[in-house]
């Protein structure tokens, strides 16, 4: 621990010493400032701007989705609650009959739907880590 | 001419195409900063890519205390440093590791001029503690004021220097034992 602390109290103490040496370092050795001066001939790839515009809009069009699915969400559940209070246990009944009789065709549709949008979100989060 | 106000402006309108002249303008800066703090090429683009979505997301917040250019590099080093230590623990050393420092490049053959011997430098600037890298970059290369260096890294000023003093001896000591004066 105390070696440690030393250390650091050195290096600090250095760094003091360093403060004036470096201003009159920069004069001298040209061949070194030069060089350091010199920016890499490599860069970024050529559509690389035209990547990061591509990932923003795909973020930008999750958040809005994401925003519409929420909204769609509320309403549902406000529909369902409206329900609850309009219908009658008739009406209630009727619609089960109903639901039952088409079961396994709005089953299978529900099931297509979700798959649909699964399967999109993955391809865009792909899309997004490429 | 580039009008970096009137630009910032129409970005945080949701102009994207503004910001596409952001990405064009500070792009050769943010490659140059992790260009030496990273190794690998594919790291650079993907972390160059993260920097830019980070400065347009923020960039609401930026409050022009500092210039646009000491903003996107303070960004882009905690993006670096970030991403240095979560994927490569073993190359985020601390300085107190390389208190006796030594490039393990050999001294070339034959006596290096122009482009060469500039590879040969950015061979030995690649082989420097990261600290040292970050700040000879920043102030060599980038142009930018201790003081600048300071807002990026929030390394105290006389930390900078000693950094800067130190890295440049390294630097110096082996191209004169190389034969260069």
């Amino acid at each position: 621990m105390d070696t440690n602390k030393d250390k650091k109290t050195q290096n600090l103490i250095d760094d003091q010493e360093n403060y004036n040496e470096f201003e009159k370092d920069l004069l001298g050795f040209n061949i070194l400032n030069d060089s350091l001066k010199k920016p890499s001939e490599k860069g970024f790839s050529l559509g690389f701007s035209t990547q990061i515009i591509r990932k923003i809009e795909i973020k930008q069009q999750l958040k809005f989705n994401l925003k519409m699915y929420s909204l769609f969400s509320l309403l549902v559940v406000i529909g369902l609650g409206f329900s609850a209070v309009l219908f009658s246990e008739d009406q209630f009944l009727m619609m089960l009959s109903l639901f039952l009789k088409y079961k396994f065709m709005i089953l299978f549709s529900l099931i297509i739907v979700i798959l649909i949008q699964i399967s999109s979100c993955l391809l865009t989060s792909k899309e997004l880590e490429n | 001419m580039f009008d970096e106000e009137k630009t910032i402006n129409e970005i945080l309108k949701g102009n994207l195409d503004a910001f596409q002249h952001i990405v064009k303008q500070y792009q050769n800066l943010v490659y140059s900063i992790l260009n030496r703090m990273m190794n690998n090429d594919e790291d650079i683009e993907d972390v160059g890519q993260d920097v830019f979505i980070k400065v347009y997301d923020h960039l609401k917040s930026f409050k022009r205390e500092s210039k646009l250019s000491t903003w996107i590099a303070k960004i882009t080093y905690n993006v670096a440093v970030n991403y240095i230590k979560k994927n490569a623990k073993h190359q985020f050393n601390t300085i107190d590791d390389h208190s006796d420092f030594q490039f393990s490049s050999e001294t070339p053959e034959t006596k290096l001029i122009g482009k060469e011997f500039d590879l040969y430098i950015n061979r030995l600037i690649s082989e420097l503690p990261l600290q040292y890298r970050t700040v000879i970059t920043l102030y060599h290369l980038d142009d930018f004021s201790i003081q600048e260096i300071q807002k990026v890294t929030k390394f105290p000023e006389g930390t900078i220097k000693g950094y800067l003093f130190r890295a440049r001896k390294l630097l110096k000591e082996k191209l004169e034992k190389d034969g260069y004066q």
